[in-house]
């Protein structure tokens, strides 16, 4: 038996808002196992981000207990072990769109040929090789947001966290962005957790946690995906 | 209301960009109102020192036929006069008493007859020295020369009567003697005429029981003059005091209908130190206005570091439904918000500073002046607040339908400046102007001697100001460069910083040249600052001692009047005083250049060093070995000043026929000299034309080779040499003895030196402020721009030490490279600044003196602004990312 991905017991995140509290996320009990994808739905405000920055190891809960068995601690999970990749523009101005994939590889201390080179095979994969020397100010959001991918995935990371992957996309790019992406997970075994609204997106994943008002239902394993 | 909810929310929000503004601001208004503060104090400063250093404000010279009681009456009514005494002066044709034995006699000299209240009215006119201050008082080098004391019987000689017996009441000084016997009325540019030595001063009543019979049988022997004592309640400008003091003068000279002449002493004494003012204001804004400049883009730096931000925020509002003109009102009112915090609070620390520098309580010498700096100052505040915040919001308002529309796909462009080469041209405009200034020999202030307007040249005032700003293009343009081309050796240069990071570091660097390079600039201009106005400082303050080394001639001198001297005894005396490491003599007669008359010093021109330093800038050749060496290979050498070789149009080798007195009958005689060079200063030397020859030539010529002066190197404290000094020599020596620490007090604080220690210990500090707030804000606010890429880093899993590999880069090029060019800019221009500014130093510099040790200062202070700012940087960008990336 492998050991899960990440392991939440009575999760519960809160934060200070104007002398009160607000409650994020509620007492969640989950566990994603390696390999598992799970489509993350709920409202606005209901509390996906927040699940997704705990998985990240980005923010703390506020009391339970939240462990990562199959990637080791949570000091060890970035980069490398653990990627997300968010919904607005994360490319980091400065830098090349080549630079940009590549940056989590450098920040793991691998070489810059074997990092750019990497990096090139996730720009033609992501059809995105034409712009590899462009600045992000230089490109359009969507393509923008393949890169955020391609970067979240260049590092093939254990549990990949992705926060409304394709909401800049048209809708065929789209349809083409997930069927390369869930290619991409199966070839590394990756665990992911995707952030959506969209319920034909949704669909894809065999298993499906929803968030209301910080409230985590998690649906049963075993429903197949398309 | 929305706008106090807005600004309430900017405060919440935006403090940093507020705070950073604000503090912009306060900088210009304090600078501001603290040279306000300077400027009025000095100008009023320096009429009131004109004023008490005056002994006799006016001294009306009666006509022979004018009735002294009614021109008294007529004096006494003009404006502003407080006391008017009426003061009777008669020749003599000799003085002689019987000492020991022996008949001493001197030759012509002048009696003078006081009322008994003069004394008290103008005491700085007349010094008792020994005995009574009333009855028959001895001028000390009259009682010197007839070795008499109180007590003895002198005979007065009068013209055309016979001689008269006076018992000696007392010994007085008579320190303003060249004043008190001036040619009243003569015509300006007339040369100076020997005070004499032989004065017997007495009662008035007994002055007209000897004198008035005189007056009948030779007028021309006697004279009435009335002294007037003004009102000290004068302008504060000194150049609209001289205007007020001349107007009153003229119109006693009208009311007087030629019954009398002003000699107007006071309107003498403002008139150059109105010429001091202009200088004041020169400094003002040499110094004053690179402060403001540099307070203005210090306030656009921080403004315009959240211009995208604004952008933003503008267009959520416009999508949201605010219009234009909606969005302008919020920027206005952030603009008033700023200005009003920033004015409020630099005019307290202008208050601070005018308080604790400059000991003044307001702005200016009067309320007036006051308000007036106050408004200035507070003009200059909101007009940066506005310029900086609602210009851009009011040029984004417009744009930001167009910007929003079109995609950002074009790498930007070079700015506009440097497409136009713009910092070449000022460089190149600089350059003329300084030329021109050069070509004009840095006659920068033209104070005509008498006559009430100014000319001062504010167009060499471009010269610094144009180079300072296109040199510090220059550096953006270099820096640019640097960031543009070298990537890859960036890349090199940060690797022990960054690591594995190096090459990532380096490309963000490149690609954040336009902000990084602006910061550099900023750092580089507040740098400038702080250089340049420290080595104004410092050269100043060296120029100062020198100066007073050239006023006082040594560490100590010793001074008679030129008709006395000093005997062989009292300088082997002098030499034997503790503490006298070397003792030079000085000649200084008077000698007759075509119709002038002109001091004249007898030098040994091989050993004077030994007791002076002779300064190279003393010399028009620039050289003081070589010129002492060509005077000394000539022994009928002499050296004139440049007005005399102009005058008389002298050339190298000429023989030029002086007339000396000779000591045999105490007749000038011609004396001929080789003209061998020109002087410039000399140590004791008079300011105007002056002749350099050697002393064993005067000696023989004349036939005395006494000194007159003695020049006193020591190795001890000199106030301490110079008493014993004066107390070997004695009081009745007719010898003034002075020392270096009480002239350089004099010159660093004095009339004609312009008392910079206030604005300097401002501007040293202004300096080190724009230093310390150039460089951290300029690098924080440039931080927290990109809070969001360093929490983005951050959640790829970047270490502390990988993101600070950014910050330090980035903070390592932008204030070393902000130092090196301030460092060069601010040497250049204190340069030019000393050369322009030539007519303050006196005499003009040999080289720039650097103030390492307040340079260390500034730069410490900075080094710790940037360590704050990375620090803070990266603490803040741990503990905020996740506020940040919630956003994404």
């Amino acid at each position: 038996m492998t050991e899960p991905v990440s392991l939440g017991r009575a999760v519960r995140r809160v934060f200070p808002s104007g002398g009160t509290e607000r409650v994020a996320l509620d007492t969640a009990d989950f566990d994603i196992e390696q390999n598992e994808h799970i489509a993350l739905a709920g409202p606005s405000g209901s509390g996906k981000t927040t699940l997704l920055h705990l998985l990240a190891g980005l923010d703390a809960p506020s009391s339970g207990q939240l462990t990562w068995p199959a990637l080791g601690p949570k000091g060890a999970l970035r980069p490398g072990k653990v990627a997300v990749a968010f919904q607005g523009p994360t490319l980091l101005p400065a830098l090349t769109i080549i630079e940009n994939v590549a940056l989590p590889l450098l920040l793991m201390g691998e070489s810059e040929d074997a990092s750019f080179e990497e990096a090139g095979k996730l720009l033609v994969r992501f059809e995105l090789e034409e712009l590899s020397s462009k600045f992000p100010d230089q490109i359009s959001g969507g393509q923008s947001q393949r890169a955020g991918l391609a970067r979240a995935l260049i590092t093939k990371p254990g549990l990949l966290l992705l926060d409304e992957p394709t909401g800049q996309q048209d809708h065929s790019t789209a349809a083409r962005l997930l069927v390369s992406l869930l290619e991409l997970l199966d070839e590394t075994g990756a665990a992911v957790v995707v952030a959506t609204h969209d319920e034909t997106i949704a669909a894809r994943f065999p298993r499906r946690w929803s968030l209301d008002g910080g409230h985590l239902f998690a649906e049963e394993r075993n429903r197949c995906s398309a | 209301m929305f706008g106090v909810t807005w600004l309430l929310g900017l405060l919440r929000r935006r403090r940093a960009r507020v705070v950073g503004a604000v503090i912009g601001v306060a900088l210009a208004v304090a600078l501001v109102g603290s040279l306000g503060a300077f400027f009025s104090a000095s100008k009023a400063r320096m009429t009131q020192q004109a004023a008490r250093g005056v002994p006799v404000d006016w001294q009306v010279a009666l006509s022979p036929n004018a009735n002294v009681n009614q021109a008294l009456i007529e004096i006494r009514k003009s404006a502003g006069v407080v006391t008017a005494l009426p003061v009777s002066i008669g020749t003599t044709t000799h003085l002689q008493a019987v000492t020991s034995g022996s008949v001493q006699k001197t030759g012509p000299g002048k009696v003078l007859g006081i009322p008994s209240n003069y004394l008290a009215t103008f005491p700085r006119e007349v010094r008792p020295l020994v005995g009574k201050t009333s009855g028959v008082m001895l001028a000390q080098q009259a009682a010197a020369n007839l070795q008499v004391g109180v007590g003895s019987t002198v005979t007065i000689g009068r013209p055309g009567l016979s001689a008269v017996k006076v018992v000696v009441d007392g010994v007085i000084d008579l320190p303003a003697a060249d004043s008190l016997f001036q040619k009243v009325g003569a015509p300006p540019g007339t040369g100076p005429t020997a005070p004499p030595d032989n004065v017997v001063l007495l009662p008035l009543s007994m002055w007209h029981r000897l004198y008035d019979p005189v007056a009948k049988v030779q007028p021309s022997a006697t004279q009435n003059q009335v002294h007037v004592d003004l009102s000290s309640a004068l302008p504060a400008d000194p150049g609209a005091a001289f205007a007020n003091v001349i107007g009153r003068a003229n119109n006693l000279n009208a009311r007087l209908a030629g019954k009398g002449v002003v000699g107007d002493n006071l309107a003498a004494q403002l008139d150059s130190t109105r010429g001091d003012a202009i200088y004041a204001q020169l400094l003002f804004l040499f110094l004053g206005v690179p402060g403001v400049v540099l307070a203005l883009l210090l306030t656009i730096t921080v403004t315009g570091a959240g211009g995208d931000r604004r952008r933003r925020e503008q267009g959520l509002m416009r999508l949201r439904g605010a219009t234009s003109r909606q969005i302008l009102r919020l920027a206005m009112a952030e603009a008033f918000f700023i200005a009003i915090a920033g004015c409020l609070l630099g005019l307290v620390g202008a208050t601070v500073a005018g308080r604790v520098v400059f000991g003044t309580t307001g702005f200016g010498a009067t309320t007036l002046q006051s308000i007036a700096w106050g408004v200035i100052a507070v003009a200059v505040g909101a007009g940066i607040a506005l310029a900086t915040i609602l210009l851009p919001a009011r040029s984004d308002a417009r744009s930001l339908s167009v910007r929003s529309s079109q995609a950002t796909t074009e790498p930007p462009k070079a700015p506009l400046w440097s497409r136009f080469y713009l910092d070449f041209v000022l460089l190149l405009a600089g350059g003329l102007v300084f030329w021109q200034s050069v070509k004009t020999g840095y006659q920068v202030v033209l104070a005509p001697e008498g006559i009430p307007s100014i000319s001062v040249n504010y167009f060499t005032l471009a010269a610094p100001l144009l180079l300072w700003l296109g040199a510090s293009l220059v550096s953006w343009r270099v820096a640019s460069a640097v960031l543009t081309r070298g990537r890859r050796a960036l890349g090199s240069a940060v690797r022990p910083l960054a690591g594995s990071m190096a090459f990532l570091v380096g490309a963000s660097m490149s690609r954040q040249r336009r902000l990084l390079a602006r910061g550099l600039v900023i750092i580089g201009l507040a740098a400038s600052f702080a250089v340049s106005t420290a080595v104004f400082d410092a050269t100043y303050r060296a120029q100062s001692v020198v100066d007073a080394q050239l006023t006082n001639g040594a560490d100590v001198s010793v001074t008679t009047s030129a008709s006395s001297g000093l005997s062989p005894q009292q300088v082997t005396a002098v030499s034997k005083v503790a503490g006298v490491s070397r003792v030079e003599t000085m000649q200084h007669r008077f000698a007759y250049v075509g119709p002038d008359l002109q001091d004249l010093f007898g030098i040994n021109p091989q050993t004077i060093s030994a007791a002076t330093p002779m300064s190279n800038a003393f010399f028009s050749n620039g050289s003081s070995a070589r010129t002492l060496n060509t005077l000394a290979s000539a022994p009928n050498g002499a050296l004139f000043s440049e007005e005399t070789v102009l005058d008389f149009q002298l050339h190298l080798g000429d023989t030029l026929r002086l007339r000396l007195q000779f000591a045999k009958d105490h007749q000038y005689h011609v004396v001929p000299f080789k003209y061998v060079g020109v002087v410039r200063e000399f140590p004791t030397a008079p300011k105007d034309s002056f002749i350099l020859a050697n002393a064993s030539y005067v000696s023989r010529m004349t036939g005395s080779s006494q000194p007159q002066t003695l020049l006193i190197k020591t190795n001890s404290s000199p106030p301490a040499v110079a008493s014993s000094v004066r107390s070997v020599l004695g009081p009745t020596s007719g010898a003034t003895v002075q020392d270096i620490v009480h002239q350089l007090n004099m010159t660093l604080s004095g009339l004609t030196s312009l008392d910079l220690s206030g604005l300097i210990k401002l501007e040293l500090g202004f300096a080190a402020l724009f230093a310390a707030a150039a460089s951290g804000l300029v690098l924080a606010l440039g931080f927290a721009e990109r809070r969001r890429t360093f929490a983005i880093t951050t959640a790829l899993g970047a270490s502390t030490r990988q993101l600070a590999s950014f910050v330090w880069s980035e903070a390592l090029f932008v204030s070393l490279g902000g130092i090196f060019f301030g460092a060069l800019i601010g040497w250049g221009v204190s340069f030019i600044l000393v050369k322009v500014l030539t007519g303050v130093f006196d005499p003009p510099p040999a080289h720039l003196f650097v103030p390492w040790l307040y340079l260390a200062a500034v730069i410490a202070t900075a080094g710790i602004a940037v360590l704050v700012a990375g620090t803070r940087a990266l603490h803040l960008d741990r503990r905020s990312s996740l506020t940040i990336l919630r956003d994404l």
